[in-house]
């Protein structure tokens, strides 16, 4: 069982993504931006941060480069949502320190399959 | 695994249409800013774009949470939509009118789609090429036609790859560990993994957080090309990875194809699922049925009930089980009282939400009318109780339309009458003491007193040599029958206006005002007590019944005089009230067929529907806030009564329905 943070303007995806992670026995915070989910992060310990990037307020991108610089989160996966259209955002997370990317529209199993590359 | 992707259908279908309401928002935002930019020095552009990005953000969520659901033909249209929207981000299309009014086009048409699927029909389904069409026209491109991508072959035979894998030494510093990527491959098949630690520096040098080590790799599986390159995906620009396979490549779009497959083979539902399962999901946010909360607010109805009783019980114990059972009660008032607000706060939703819909309605309209109208909305974010604030949207639409239609005037007359262009209609709603007060500005031209004496005349609402001052003209136009515009026309019509409108208020225990300045605007105040189960009301008897009247008909209370009062052969009684006849009413003759004396008790001045009538009643008790329940659905229908309430002391009153008594009283 893993401790996921879960980020996520969009109710339904947030809901989707954290129902997912949830039904396979993970621990799931969820949080509807970056700056909520930096607020959430402080002094916690995660082993994964899924973002979406399109966000109001702290966008994705900029919650990875602030999540890097606190010392819990330094090796700590964080995937960002992306779209198929969105092909510099992949390499916008990469410069930003996130370890991978997930492409959206996506399905429960999809998600399932990736954690594999960032859990133990 | 398989995820009943159904239960995140109703929240998506919510979302989406209050996304796409706030979308539209930002999009006249937008609009207005850049007609500010048009007129004046380009100069801050930054609100312009916060806009631009929030009405992106809207068509692109949508779509994000459409594909991932299934809902094929909502995501492939906000994705054109929004395609056409970075053309907007990166300037390489203006925004225009044309590609405003296409984009709102868009956005209803989302909403029609969205709606659709919520009622599992295809409505519209087909008309979205024609707006994509026009998308495509405005960026000056036509879309490449999209192939429907074959499906892939499946992938019998076995095959090897040999794979050289150095990761980048930072892998670790982005939340890459080498060793879960072998364990994916390890997952696909058989695989050997032979570690090559020349990499690896002295003792002295070895920092923990770089990776030194390299792989070689034998994987023997069925799966195919692309899905051994996907495993690489997030490394393969700082590591060095060569896998050569005993199969050729194939497109690279393959992989595409099988997510789309996957969740289209996901969309058909389970049903069997539970629901209760989804009680784990942590979220800020629930969408409850309204049947659920109306019973427990009737619930909570009842609980207060039990409690009044049990106090009426408890009075006649012996002295000590009163002395223990006080602070027990006591507590227990508490404890009712906070769930009784906390339950009513269940149903209030921020005045907002019928706020949001105007801006559209006043650039449609005033854009049709040729006039330039800035709309201003303030005090969204008081509360109001769900049912009262759709059955407010109505009556303020009508408000609205009045103001663009006869109160704001074309721009040569602003311009002739040294007032700026643009007029200015503002919302704005505020909480005073147990009601919400709504005022609906505008800086047209006022009420005109001549304009409004002429028009009651030919209507024969005043007598022939009547002179109407201000302050009867604004009665005067809540008269059914009088509307002061010069032509009909398909917004307002004629007449059917601020009486309905009042009606309507009325009929929510509000009251509906209007103060003017000739030439210079005018103001409509709504008045409306904050739900519909709790109303002021004044308790009055009538030989030994109490009766609560609303105060909001209640205009004064007389003494009576036997000088005032006049009979009229077959018309019944008549009371001068400073100068006008009203029709009297006893209410111990209507409740119990009883007439008292007249000199006895008190008149009360009631109106409703805009006419007065004198209610005789025995004793005003005093003012309460009374909890309204219905007759009809306990009883049956009992005329001239509105409800019932349980008083304190848990005695059971009727509400009077002072517009029926007023009706009657004029019959």
């Amino acid at each position: 069982m893993a401790r996921i943070l879960v980020v996520d303007d969009s109710t339904t995806m947030r809901q989707m993504v954290s129902f997912t992670l949830v039904d396979a026995g993970h621990d799931v915070v969820e949080a509807e931006d970056g700056n909520k989910a930096l607020h959430a992060a402080r002094g916690k310990k995660f082993d994964l941060v899924i973002t979406d990037v399109n966000m109001p307020g702290m966008n994705g991108i900029d919650l990875v480069k602030c999540l890097r610089d606190i010392p819990e989160f330094k090796f700590t996966p964080i995937l960002v949502l992306t779209t198929e259209s969105a092909q510099d955002i992949k390499s916008r997370g990469r410069d930003a320190g996130a370890t991978g990317w997930l492409v959206k529209p996506f399905s429960p199993d999809v998600l399932l399959a990736t954690l594999k590359k960032v859990l133990d | 695994m398989t995820i009943d992707l159904t239960r995140f259908h109703e929240s998506f279908f919510t979302e989406s249409l209050e996304g796409l309401d706030a979308t539209e928002t930002h999009l006249l935002a937008l609009e207005s800013g850049e007609a500010r930019r048009g007129r004046e020095a380009p100069g801050d552009s930054e609100g312009s774009e916060e806009s631009l990005n929030a009405v992106f953000r809207g068509f692109h969520s949508i779509k994000g949470a459409a594909g991932s659901l299934g809902f094929d033909a909502i995501a492939q249209f906000t994705h054109h939509v929004e395609e056409f929207l970075d053309l907007w981000r990166k300037g390489t299309a203006a925004v225009d009118r044309t590609g405003l009014d296409t984009v709102l086009a868009c956005i209803d048409h989302a909403r029609l789609l969205v709606r659709a699927a919520r009622e599992n029909t295809t409505e519209g389904v087909e008309s979205s090429a024609k707006l994509i069409r026009k998308l495509a026209k405005l960026s000056r491109a036509r879309p490449a036609p999209r192939a429907e991508p074959a499906p892939a072959e499946p992938v019998a035979a076995k095959a090897t790859y040999k794979i050289q894998f150095r990761p980048g030494p930072e892998s670790f510093r982005r939340g890459n560990d080498p060793l879960r990527l072998l364990k994916v491959l390890a997952e696909m098949g058989t695989l050997e993994a032979e570690a090559d630690v020349t990499g690896l520096p002295e003792t002295g040098e070895f920092d923990p957080e770089r990776c030194y080590l390299a792989w070689r790799l034998t994987l023997v599986t069925e799966a195919p090309p692309e899905q051994v390159d996907d495993v690489f995906a997030w490394v393969r620009d700082e590591s060095e990875i060569a896998i050569e396979s005993s199969r050729p490549k194939s497109r690279d779009d393959r992989r595409r194809v099988d997510r789309r497959q996957l969740v289209r083979r996901l969309g058909p539902r389970r049903s069997e699922e539970p629901a209760e399962v989804a009680e784990e999901l942590r979220t800020d946010r629930l969408h409850v049925s309204r049947d659920k909360v109306d019973e427990l607010v009737n619930q909570v109805g009842e609980l207060v009930i039990t409690k009044t009783m049990m106090k009426q019980v408890a009075l006649s114990l012996d002295a000590a089980s009163v002395a223990r059972l006080e602070p027990v009660m006591q507590q227990l008032e508490r404890n009712t009282r906070d769930l009784q607000e906390g339950v009513m706060g269940i149903r209030m939703l921020p005045m907002s939400h019928a706020f949001g819909r105007f801006a559209r309605l006043v650039r449609d309209t005033s854009q049709r009318l040729g006039k330039e109208v800035r709309l201003e909305l303030t005090g969204g974010d008081s509360e109001l109780d769900k049912s009262m604030i759709e059955k407010l949207v109505d009556p303020l639409t009508h408000l609205v339309r009045n103001a663009l239609d006869h109160g704001i005037e074309p721009p040569a007359e602003r311009r002739d009458r040294g007032k700026p262009e643009t007029a200015v209609l503002s919302l704005h709603a505020q909480h005073r003491g147990g009601n919400i007060e709504i005022r609906v500005t505008d800086d047209g031209r006022g009420i005109d007193p001549e304009r409004v004496e002429r028009r009651a005349r030919e209507a024969g609402l005043i007598r022939e040599n009547e002179a109407v001052t201000l302050e009867r003209a604004t009665e005067l136009i809540f008269e059914p029958g009088l509307s002061t515009a010069e032509e009909v026309n398909d917004l307002s019509g004629r007449g059917v206006g601020l009486d309905v409108v009042r009606k309507n208020i009325m009929a929510l225990n509000g009251s509906l005002s209007v103060e003017t300045r000739p030439g210079r605007g005018t103001t409509f105040v709504i008045r409306l007590p904050l739900t519909l189960a709790i109303i002021d009301g004044m308790l009055v008897t009538s030989g030994t019944d109490a009766y609560i009247v609303p105060l909001a008909y209640i205009i004064e209370c007389l003494h009576p005089e036997r000088s005032k009062l006049k009979s009229i052969a077959g018309r019944g009684m008549l009371v001068d009230v400073r100068g006008s006849y009203l029709p009297l009413l006893e209410l111990a003759r209507i409740t119990s067929g009883s007439g008292g004396t007249y000199e006895e008790g008190l008149l009360m001045v009631l109106e409703a529907e805009g006419n007065r009538i004198v209610l005789q009643v025995d004793a005003l008790l005093g003012q309460e806030q009374v909890v309204i329940k219905s007759l009809e659905a306990n009883y049956r229908k009992v005329a001239y009564i509105a409800g019932a309430t349980i008083l304190g002391e848990g005695r059971v009153v009727l509400i009077l329905d002072v517009a029926s008594l007023v009706r009657a009283a004029r019959e």
